[in-house]
């Protein structure tokens, strides 16, 4: 797989980022391209609000694995974007907002080349700075997530997924070695992040197609629940309306007042 | 949340009924159930999980699930049963001591409405029947958690690791509230796993995440309590 951005049209790879690349730029240049992109990079400090509006997931780049929302309409329960490619979640992720400005897993920060030829004023000084600023903010706060999940990987708590390029936290049925991993990870703070993002990677399923409302969580309860139902529908006069007499006649005063109200 | 308690021999022996939880007026009503670590996460879907201060003083583990006392809450009738606090899903079940485990048996309390014919708790032969059984796995995976609950309470309580919830306006007077705390958001992270056994590392961090995303849903609660005082 490519780099994230690969899939933004007209958009060539990335240089890194010097004065002169910063002087000028176009405005809002990718916002009518955004609802190409499939995935895009999480930032640690956004990682929790994201994850209440979509699936945070743990995706191969060139260099190695990055935290990222998933946007790809197949996956989502409820696409990202509209028909128009306007963006329909009531939080947007922080990187789409400084493109063509962006960062790379390691912390680096590049400007994507781009064939889409548009018009570009001069930034004041101060402009510059401030867009430098929330830049390396991005950076650092992507380069956490990412060691994050270098140390989930590297201690066995994220399995890959079947097409290849996304790994995901390891399936119910293994939750006693997650358990066993997780305690062996080392005592500093880069573990706790991870044992976070890893919540956070479970939690966000619900915005996938495929999650269903979790049931019993063991598999000996759905066979007891199974029991339960056949138990349920043997009849006692269970359902409220066969109680219901009040079609019929009255034949006396007395069977009608202890017919039940509803 | 509890009454009276009835002992499992006196409950078994009786042809007494239970029913699925929404037949209960603690399930329906209840604004603060109380949880464990492992619960938070499936929890924080809807709800935040937060600490309340009880009748003693005393920090305990909660989870929201709306801010007036005498409204039904939110969603209480159409929420699937698994997505329920988990003392609720064992309702009418429970320790005789509350939170504190140990003996299990019955609370003393007729469903508001008897949904379904209900189930006895054990057949003819003495052996429970399904929808028992369920209740008390339930009230099981509670009671294996009371001691994390505990350490983890007081580990962040003891370093001061945690910050008042603050409601807008006065919404918690009004209401009735409890003080509400919650861990605040880059905690001395070494202090709190450092208390705990590593066996336990995962749910805690699972719990620390969870809560953080939980926080998101506070709105949706001062919405609704909003919107009912107007």
């Amino acid at each position: 797989m490519g780099h994230w951005f690969d899939d933004l049209p007209d958009v060539t790879g990335g240089q890194p980022l010097d004065a002169g690349l910063l002087q000028r730029w176009p405005d809002r240049a990718m916002d009518g391209r955004l609802h190409h992109l499939r995935f895009c990079p999480v930032v640690a400090a956004e990682l929790y609000q994201l994850a209440r509006f979509l699936p945070v997931t743990v995706v191969e780049q060139p260099e190695g694995v990055m935290v990222m929302a998933d946007l790809r309409p197949d996956i989502l329960r409820r696409p990202a974007f509209a028909e128009d490619g306007s963006f329909q979640r009531n939080y947007r992720p922080l990187v789409t907002r400084l493109l063509p400005f962006a960062v790379t897993r390691a912390g680096g920060m590049i400007r994507l080349r781009d064939d889409c030829i548009q018009p570009e004023p001069d930034r004041p000084a101060e402009l510059q700075r401030q867009i430098s600023q929330m830049l390396a903010a991005q950076a650092a706060g992507v380069r956490m997530l990412t060691e994050a999940a270098d140390l989930l990987l590297s201690e066995g708590l994220l399995q890959r997924q079947d097409d290849g390029a996304e790994w995901r936290p390891l399936s119910a049925d293994l939750a006693e070695e997650a358990r066993r991993a997780a305690g062996n990870l080392p005592a500093r703070p880069g573990s706790f992040l991870a044992l976070r993002l890893l919540a956070v990677l479970e939690f966000s399923h619900l915005h996938r197609q495929e999650h269903r409302p979790a049931q019993s969580d063991a598999e000996s309860l759905s066979r007891l629940s199974g029991r339960n139902e056949a138990l349920r529908r043997q009849t006692f006069l269970l359902q409220d309306d066969q109680l219901d007499f009040s079609q019929l006649q009255p034949a006396s005063g007395g069977l009608a007042r202890s017919a039940p109200a509803d | 949340m509890y009454g009276d308690f009835e002992n499992w021999q006196a409950a078994t022996a009786s042809a007494l009924r239970i029913y699925d939880p929404f037949a209960y007026r603690a399930t329906v009503f209840e604004r603060l159930v109380p949880v464990v670590p492992s619960e938070a996460l499936s929890l924080a879907e809807r709800w935040p999980v937060l600490w309340c201060r009880n009748a003693a003083g005393d920090p305990d583990l909660v989870v929201v699930r709306g801010l007036s006392a005498s409204a039904e809450m939110p969603d209480a009738r159409t929420q699937s049963r698994t997505s329920l606090p988990l003392l609720l899903q064992a309702f009418p079940f429970r320790f005789r001591d509350g939170l504190r485990g140990g003996e299990i048996g019955l609370d003393r309390s007729a469903p508001m409405k008897e949904r379904d014919a209900g189930s006895y708790i054990v057949n003819e032969r003495g052996v429970l029947l399904p929808g028992a059984e369920l209740k008390l796995h339930a009230l099981e995976r509670w009671g294996a958690e009371i001691e994390l609950r505990d350490q983890l309470t007081a580990a962040v309580f003891r370093h001061g690791l945690v910050e008042p919830v603050q409601l807008p306006d006065d919404l918690a007077t009004r209401h009735g509230l409890p003080d509400l705390f919650t861990v605040i958001a880059q905690p001395e992270d070494a202090l709190i796993f450092g208390a705990m056994a590593r066996e336990h590392w995962q749910v805690v961090g699972q719990f620390l995440a969870a809560q953080r995303l939980s926080l998101y849903t506070m709105a949706r609660l001062v919405a609704l309590a909003g919107r009912e005082a107007a």
